[in-house]
């Protein structure tokens, strides 16, 4: 098991390596100068060759594009992305809280969602094609059917506006997490416990349950075995959920005037803040590229198989 | 005395009304072995796991099912899975699927004689450790801790087979424990099956289409077909002289089958 994990994480090191040359090298694509960029978002009223020149000489865009992306890279790796060029602040000092407030976000969010589909998913599957399934079915799809940014708007209204039980908007407490993570939650919920309940009647019809049931096991000890082996096709769901929901916040965040890391990048896109987009795009990416890496050796726990390599 | 009595037993599929087992009674006495015979389709597998009252969902069943005098089919749920295991042993045919593909071989068989007599993962362990022995599984402790895909068909099945002798049964039904087993392996498992009739006073309801097999382990046939049994009696008495049609059918297409085999051979092979 060691050795296995060892491997994997040795396979993610070009990953990361190719994923930070990517996110590079597509900035670098945008079809204006850097300098001129660089100049513009500080606003400064009259731009000149000889200002652009100092611009390059300043922050190195003259050097070679090998040499920018490794001196650029080795910055990262000291969580040094570089100044926002709008701000005037390194990007790591808003980056850092933005990210943290999304984190537990979508920590909090991605536990509920697993936690409701499991339980949403077995029930459905123990009580196949009843009223208690149908129903469950029918009203999850519907919350996942429906925009989230409406969804959140009527909570809003109803849940503080109307009833004055939470907070509209904002990060302040324990009680602001409530609305934002329930649209997040209702929006997934509906795609992942389909997953949880096809997977447990599909290993209903296994022979091992037959013979568990033939052995005499009580029902409750045979359900936890055909989990432990539905839970397999979920982990790598789950595992992905989260850095979906780390990069695709956008919409929640503008709805509940969250602080996190939606709001910065939407903004910096807007202003063509070029570092805090690729910061963001890199701690996204990395973000991928880890939970793939860990759901891989979570699965070889479960799945003694694939820990065998067949 | 009779051990297991069947009497009309019928199933069929809920949404179709399809009956896949008609109006069929047999019995069973102690330490008996009955061999249900019959092509794919015919009802065998259905017929034993109606015993056991364990099939599909969709399919339905009616009938009386007397073990020992206690009415099977009159039990509650609850009843009838203390039944499971403890009175009726099942092996299936692949040993392969059979066990939780992600658990040691040892959680289902400690789980199992945990629910039926309490035991500890210890005693569970010396028990097995004997039991293994007898069916020539060696090095008990390194089986017990490896994983079903490490293990090969023909052990898994053995490993079935021991958890049923530890589980000393009143009947054991074994459904096609051959088929998917490699010609080595399948006289091995028979063999296994032939010991557990010298040794123990169990019974056993063996399900095959492999004539040679029971030809050599069975006392009684039941020779079903289309889900109706259309041929019973003594082993001896069906394959000297059998009645039905297609008893006789399946006697004669297994002696083609050998002639051009000793043919083929050019000696005098023993079947």
């Amino acid at each position: 098991m060691g050795i296995y994990i060892m491997k994997r994480m040795l396979i993610t090191l070009p990953l990361l390596l190719a994923v930070s040359f990517l996110t590079f090298v597509l900035i670098s694509f945008s079809p204006m100068e850097p300098a001129e960029v660089v100049l513009r978002a500080q606003e400064v009223p009259v731009i000149t060759e000889e200002l652009i020149e100092q611009t390059n000489e300043k922050l190195g865009f003259n050097k070679p594009f090998i040499v920018q992306y490794f001196h650029w890279l080795i910055a990262c790796l000291q969580l040094d992305f570089g100044q926002s060029y709008v701000k005037n602040a390194p990007v790591w000092s808003l980056m850092g809280p933005a990210f943290m407030n999304t984190f537990k976000l979508t920590v909090i969010s991605s536990f509920v969602i697993i936690a409701f589909s499991v339980l949403f998913g077995v029930l459905c599957a123990l009580n196949e094609r009843t009223a208690v399934d149908r129903l469950l079915r029918a009203l999850l799809f519907g919350f996942t059917a429906v925009p989230a940014y409406w969804l959140g708007a009527i909570f809003i209204f109803v849940f503080s506006v109307k009833l004055d039980l939470l907070p509209t908007s904002g990060m302040d407490g324990a009680k602001s997490y409530i609305l934002p993570v329930t649209v997040i939650a209702l929006g997934y919920i509906g795609l992942y416990f389909r997953n949880i309940r096809s997977a447990m009647l599909n290993n209903l019809n296994e022979d091992y349950v037959l013979y568990g049931r033939a052995s005499g096991l009580p029902e409750n000890k045979i359900t936890m075995h055909i989990l432990r082996n539905s839970l397999q096709v979920a982990i790598s769901i789950f595992c992905m959920a989260i850095p979906i929901i780390l990069g695709g916040t956008v919409v929640i965040e503008n709805v509940f005037a969250w602080p996190g890391l939606g709001s910065l990048s939407i903004s910096a896109i807007l202003s063509r803040d070029f570092p805090v987009i690729q910061a963001y795009v890199l701690i996204v990416a990395v973000a991928f590229v880890v939970f793939n890496m860990m759901s891989d050796i979570l699965n070889a726990t479960f799945n003694p198989r694939i820990r065998d390599g067949n | 005395m009779k051990l297991l009595e069947v009497k009309h037993l019928k199933v069929w599929e809920v949404q179709t009304g399809n009956v896949i087992v008609h109006d069929t009674s047999f019995t069973l006495e102690q330490g008996q072995c009955l061999a249900i015979v019959g092509e794919s389709g015919s009802g065998k597998s259905v017929t034993s796991r109606a015993i056991m009252r364990l099939n599909n969902k969709n399919l339905q069943q009616t009938g009386e099912i007397f073990l020992k005098n206690e009415a099977l089919h009159l039990l509650s749920e609850k009843h009838m899975q203390r039944k499971r295991g403890k009175n009726l042993c099942m092996i299936l045919q692949n040993g392969m699927t059979a066990f939780d593909p992600s658990c040691l071989i040892k959680v289902h068989l400690y789980e199992t004689l945990h629910t039926h007599f309490g035991w500890s993962e210890n005693e569970s362990e010396q028990a097995l450790m004997q039991v293994m022995e007898k069916v020539n599984l060696k090095n008990p402790q390194e089986i017990l801790h490896k994983y079903p895909h490490q293990l090969s068909g023909g052990m898994l099945q053995r490993m079935m087979i021991a958890l049923a002798l530890a589980l000393e049964p009143d009947i054991m039904i074994a459904d096609e424990p051959t088929t998917a087993l490699d010609t080595i392996s399948q006289y091995e498992v028979v063999q296994q099956f032939i010991n557990i009739r010298q040794q123990m006073n169990c019974a056993i309801i063996f399900i095959s289409h492999d004539l040679g097999v029971v030809r050599k382990i069975a006392d009684k046939v039941l020779v079903m077909k289309d889900g109706e049994v259309v041929e019973q009696g003594d082993v001896q008495a069906i394959f000297a002289n059998p009645q039905h049609d297609y008893t006789k059918y399946l006697i004669a297409t297994r002696g083609a089958i050998n002639d051009h085999f000793k043919k083929v051979m050019g000696e005098n092979v023993p079947c």
